[in-house]
């Protein structure tokens, strides 16, 4: 019974760990930079002690600049950042590993908040971190270790588009057994744009996350996580104001194996999200907090030894909204584009990723339409493998490129055979 | 256990060898125009010609428009042919420019350097050495103004064993007539190209210095040096005989110079690169480089700047049919296809299956 329990983990481990990319974890319904309980490399920016699970890998994440709002970039399906890198096993057993141009959305949009008031247009954000370099070592010893530096540092003195950016972070992890705890601090960021017209400054106050996970058997997973970055901005429009973004998630995962070449996944999490800017005196403050209990469930079948599809299906059992001084900050936005093509940028953290209302007027809502529906495939070729997201192509080869297939129709596109590509290589 | 050694180490000359284009060269994230200094691909040729000692026997046609520039989202038509004779090898390539295209000649005004040609001639005599006769001449009395161009170039290099050395030099190029006036002239001063290499345990260490400078003659005369210093690292590790990772990271230090100042560029390049042959008819390839720790250009007023999304992810694809090659880049095809212009959004389009594309013919 013991052999067969550990050939089930070791198989089950082998058909997930086997793909490696922002697009799998996306298609099984998991946040792009990394999964509390499903095993890919992009765990690594959770916790950095999951580099001890993983072998010798190079990974390429097609792409290029990302969206771009002037100096910002978001990494969008519809237009993805590149980045990659290499991990490697020395040979006195510990891992090394270098990724190149990982930038994360939070902190994206945290300079985005600081960049603006109600004039501002996407010209006029701050710089985001930028040629990020992201550097991992983990080891064995009594438990599995793991650490990581993260540092970017660009600037321009060229008159008429000066700024600077900078930051510094570490990431820490260990896991032994059923368990498994990581924390992020982050040791300092700044930006600056002086030639902007409202010549706006952000600067990091406190950023640190912590959580960890433990293994009820070896299918089910409990997992908690929390994240806190506060931040100073300033600009010639308004006074100083201080930002916090808040982020707690409490969840339980379960994978079960349903045959050789199959695993189902099914997640229940509660999130509770709060984003708030405080003016030191006088303004309006603005604030958006969001609690939402999403259920996933998803699953992954090896279709034919050179093809793996999967897909998952989420929606909030309980999802609101509560939103209050959007207006009077930033804003009432033209039309709905505005949300993404100019300055109105909490309501785009708001409306894009955090689900709030459109009207921007302030009050308590559901988040509505709620369930997303996700897919992905893998071609394997031995140890290559590519995967993407599918069914992300719109009927109409002139529309953008959405992230989700409920929101194209339902197409199957044999053109755009796969977005967001990823290249993983092992070795 | 010498045999086995011996048979690995030739196939894995053979995998890397049996490739050749500017498609490979690019997704693997090196210099298209001359190939690279640590991968072995038969585009190096265009940086050393004694390389072709190695890579010969093929004729390679790189598919692309008849354009005076090149770039991997607009390539321009070229190709030739490579072949041994006894203890010798020679070859004939057509199409190929120096880099100094339509920008830096006023677009339509000067005459660019067409219809150009390259003889190379490579023996080994324990010592592989090489060498390259470019050559491009045009004229148009259509105009108001008779418009010609010239150009000759000369390369040279020898590989001795672990070392190469090259020198690839352009001695004229000349483009007198424009549009405007017949005494108006673009000219090419003696410029050149002059590095090498040596591979020490698995690891080849890389430098080259290339200086140009070019007069625009019109009303008045503008000049434009350039000089740049690359000194790097490149390593080719092979995971077994069909794949292979590549890492180098290479100082570059460059500095352009016209009448408002200099223009001066410190990077510190990265690049992580994976080759594999997916299945007999398959090879991929991808690649991704960033600038890290130096990245400032400091223009002519003295202000630096980073350069923003030095990132830059590249994929290619092999489609192997026997002694027939297509290379091409993937990944550049736009979700959206209303699109005219290529575009990197991370999208593996099967319509426009490969970019870029070169196909090559061993023989």
């Amino acid at each position: 019974m013991k052999k067969l329990l550990t050939v089930g983990t070791a198989l089950l481990l082998l058909s997930t760990s086997a793909f490696a990319s922002k697009a799998r974890l996306q298609a099984l319904g998991e946040d792009k930079d990394g999964s509390f309980y499903i095993p890919d490399y992009r765990n690594l920016y959770f916790n950095p002690s999951e580099i001890n699970s993983l072998g010798n890998m190079a990974v390429l994440e097609w792409g290029n600049a990302g969206q771009t709002f002037g100096g910002l970039s978001l990494d969008f399906d519809s237009a993805t950042k590149a980045q990659g890198g290499v991990l490697y096993s020395l040979s006195n057993g510990m891992k090394v590993g270098a990724i190149l141009g990982d930038e994360t959305d939070v902190a994206a949009l945290t300079r985005a908040l600081a960049s603006n008031s109600l004039t501002a247009t996407a010209s006029q954000f701050l710089q985001t971190a930028d040629n990020v370099l992201d550097v991992f070592v983990g080891g064995s010893a009594a438990v599995n270790w793991g650490a990581n530096l993260l540092y970017t540092n660009s600037r321009s003195e060229v008159t008429g588009s000066r700024y600077k950016q900078n930051s510094l972070a570490t990431r820490l992890g260990a896991n032994s057994g059923a368990w498994n705890a990581h924390l992020l601090l982050a040791l300092g960021a700044k930006a600056e744009a002086p030639d902007n017209t409202q010549v706006p400054t952000y600067k990091g106050k406190f950023g640190a996350r912590v959580g960890g996970g433990y293994d009820l058997s070896p299918e089910s997973k409990v997992f908690v996580m929390y994240e806190s970055y506060s931040w100073k901005q300033d600009n010639n429009v308004t006074e100083e104001r201080e930002g916090s973004f808040n982020k707690g998630i409490l969840g339980y995962g379960h994978t079960k194996k349903v045959n050789d070449g199959g695993s189902l996944f099914a997640k229940a999490q509660v999130e509770a999200t709060n984003i708030k800017l405080s003016a030191v005196t006088g303004l309006v403050q603005a604030k958006i907090n969001r609690l939402a209990i999403p259920v996933t469930i998803g699953y992954e079948h090896v279709a034919k030894d050179w093809l793996t599809l999967r897909g998952s299906v989420v929606q909030n059992l309980w999802g609101t909204v509560k939103d209050e001084g959007l207006t009077a900050n930033f804003g009432t936005p033209a039309s709905a584009a505005d949300f993404s093509t100019t300055g109105k940028t909490l309501r785009l953290l708001a409306n894009g990723r955090y689900g709030s209302s459109t009207s921007g007027n302030g009050g308590k809502k559901t988040l509505a339409n709620s369930t997303t529906v996700n897919a992905g495939a893998t071609l394997t070729f031995g140890s290559l493998s590519v995967d993407g997201l599918v069914a992300a192509t719109p009927a109409s080869r002139t529309g953008t490129l959405n992230s989700t297939a409920n929101t194209n129709g339902g197409v199957l596109a044999l053109d755009n055979l796969e977005t967001r590509v990823a290249l993983t290589y092992k070795f | 256990m010498k045999r086995q050694t011996l048979v690995i180490a030739g196939l894995a000359l053979l995998s890397t060898n049996a490739f050749a284009s500017k498609a490979r060269v690019e997704a693997l994230g090196q210099d298209a125009a001359h190939g690279s200094e640590y991968i072995s691909d038969s585009r190096n040729v265009f940086r050393n010609p004694a390389v072709l000692n190695d890579t010969k026997n093929y004729l390679v046609t790189e598919w692309g428009t008849a354009a005076s520039s090149d770039s991997a989202t607009a390539p321009r038509a070229e190709g030739g042919f490579f072949r041994e004779a006894g203890s010798f090898a020679y070859g004939l390539y057509l199409g190929n420019s120096n880099g100094l295209d339509t920008t830096n000649r006023n677009g339509t005004n000067f005459l660019n350097q067409v219809n150009a040609m390259d003889l190379f001639f490579a023996g080994d005599m324990g010592v592989k050495w090489g060498a390259k006769l470019h050559f491009a001449s045009s004229k148009d009395e259509t105009g108001t103004f008779e418009k010609k161009n010239s150009a000759f170039g000369l390369g040279l290099g020898a590989v001795m064993g672990a070392a190469e050395a090259y020198i690839d030099l352009t001695l004229s190029d000349k483009s007198t007539g424009a549009t405007a006036s017949a005494s108006h002239e673009w000219k090419q001063k003696p410029s050149f190209l002059l590095g090498g290499s040596y591979a020490w345990e698995g690891t080849t260490f890389f430098a080259n210095y290339a200086s140009s400078k070019y007069e625009v003659k019109t009303t008045s005369t503008a000049t434009t040096k350039g000089s740049a210093i690359n000194v790097g690292a490149g390593r080719t590790m092979e995971i077994n005989p069909t794949a292979r990772i590549y890492t180098d990271v290479t100082l570059k230090l460059a500095t352009d110079e016209v009448a408002a100042g200099k223009t001066k560029t410190t990077k510190l390049p990265v690049t992580l690169g994976v080759e594999a042959e997916a299945t007999s008819w398959l090879t991929l390839r991808g690649s991704v480089s960033q600038n890290v720790i130096l990245n400032d250009t400091k223009n002519t007023a003295g202000k630096k700047s980073s350069t923003a999304n030095s990132t830059d992810v590249n994929a290619g694809a092999t489609l192997n049919f026997g002694k027939l090659k297509v290379d091409g880049v993937i990944g550049t095809t736009d979700s959206n296809r209303a699109a005219t212009t290529a575009a990197e959004k991370g999208v593996l389009a099967t319509d426009n299956l490969l970019t870029r594309v070169g196909v090559t013919y061993m023989f």
